[in-house]
């Protein structure tokens, strides 16, 4: 059964993990290096995923960005849905953001990311 | 004064007093095994021995008689934790994301090892950045202060680079662009985010 395609509200939050080496330990955050996924970064909305979802073997961090935000930046966010013969999933929650991402909005992203976890 | 030739205690050819920058005139000389001379002007150091194992620094005071020469190992110009964190970049395999980044070009690594080699052995006080991956198998340089940011963002053409000065809150993004061999730009760059360059350099070389 196909998951049905909804619309991302500008205040639910996307959670991303992040690698050990993007993570910038001096500002307590990923590089912009982390965002600059093309065609699209994925994402796992928080309407049907969470932290632990999100979190893999290998994440140093998982961070959360607000669509809104996202959207400022001239990002397109959009739910894209794995379903269970795509790889990686199936996964309800996952989503794109979608855009070309100079180092100026990567720059952004990076900074308004919030901190949703961090390896001990 | 060149940091390196502040390092303790690996040195062949003599040995060179701390003393202010614009007491020495540092340039390359060639070695028993042979290299080319490069003029490197005041207070700084680069270029590579042979076989990329050593960097030679030759300091020329202006007294006659009083030339000192060392030569360090590549693997002291950089701190442990900055080359093992490039070194850790050459571990990372395709897909190190958990999806679809490619493991990174040695050559990249390679490039941005002697760009940070020759700053570290020019600046006294240079501050290491921090090396990061990228998706698509190349990398990011990055320095950060509290009022500035600086990323050479390595693609497949000239490198991108980032300048962001925060003031009060709001953040004015700089771009430019640069060949990451073109060490003159580099240095630029690098003298633009520690404030001994007040001017973005914009100038393509």
């Amino acid at each position: 059964m196909a998951f049905e395609i909804e619309v991302i509200p500008d205040a639910d939050r996307l959670f991303h993990h992040v690698h050990k080496s993007m993570w910038i330990e001096t500002e307590h955050r990923p590089s912009s290096a982390c965002f600059k996924k093309r065609p699209a970064l994925s994402v796992n909305w928080l309407k049907y995923s969470c932290v632990v979802h999100t979190r893999r073997p290998n994440s140093h961090a998982v961070i959360s960005l607000f669509a809104g935000d996202c959207r400022k930046l001239s990002q397109a966010v959009v739910h894209s849905p794995l379903e269970s013969d795509a790889p990686n999933g199936p996964n309800q929650a996952h989503a794109d953001i979608k855009g070309e991402k100079p180092q100026s909005t990567a720059d952004q992203m990076a900074k308004l990311a919030l901190t949703e976890w961090l390896a001990a | 004064m060149a940091k390196s030739l502040m390092r303790p205690p690996f040195h062949r050819h003599g040995f060179i007093a701390p003393q202010p920058e614009r007491d020495l005139q540092l340039t390359y000389q060639s070695t028993a095994v042979g290299t080319s001379v490069e003029q490197a002007g005041w207070g700084t150091v680069h270029g590579w021995a042979p076989r990329d194992e050593f960097l030679i620094a030759v300091a020329q005071q202006n007294q006659p008689g009083s030339n000192r020469a060392r030569l360090l190992p590549r693997w002291q110009v950089l701190s442990p934790k900055l080359s093992g964190g490039l070194q850790n970049l050459r571990l990372l395999p395709a897909g190190w994301d958990g999806e679809d980044a490619l493991a990174i070009e040695p050559e990249a690594i390679a490039r941005a090892e002697r760009i940070l080699e020759k700053l570290a052995s020019t600046y006294l006080n240079f501050k290491e950045p921090v090396v990061v991956p990228k998706y698509d198998g190349n990398l990011q340089i990055e320095w950060h202060s509290a009022e500035r940011t600086l990323e050479l963002e390595g693609t497949s053409g000239p490198w991108s680079v980032m300048g962001a000065l925060r003031q009060n809150g709001d953040s004015i993004y700089l771009s430019g662009e640069m060949e990451l061999q073109d060490w003159p730009l580099a240095e630029e760059y690098y003298l633009w985010w520690v404030e001994r360059r007040l001017i973005w350099p914009s100038k393509l070389k």
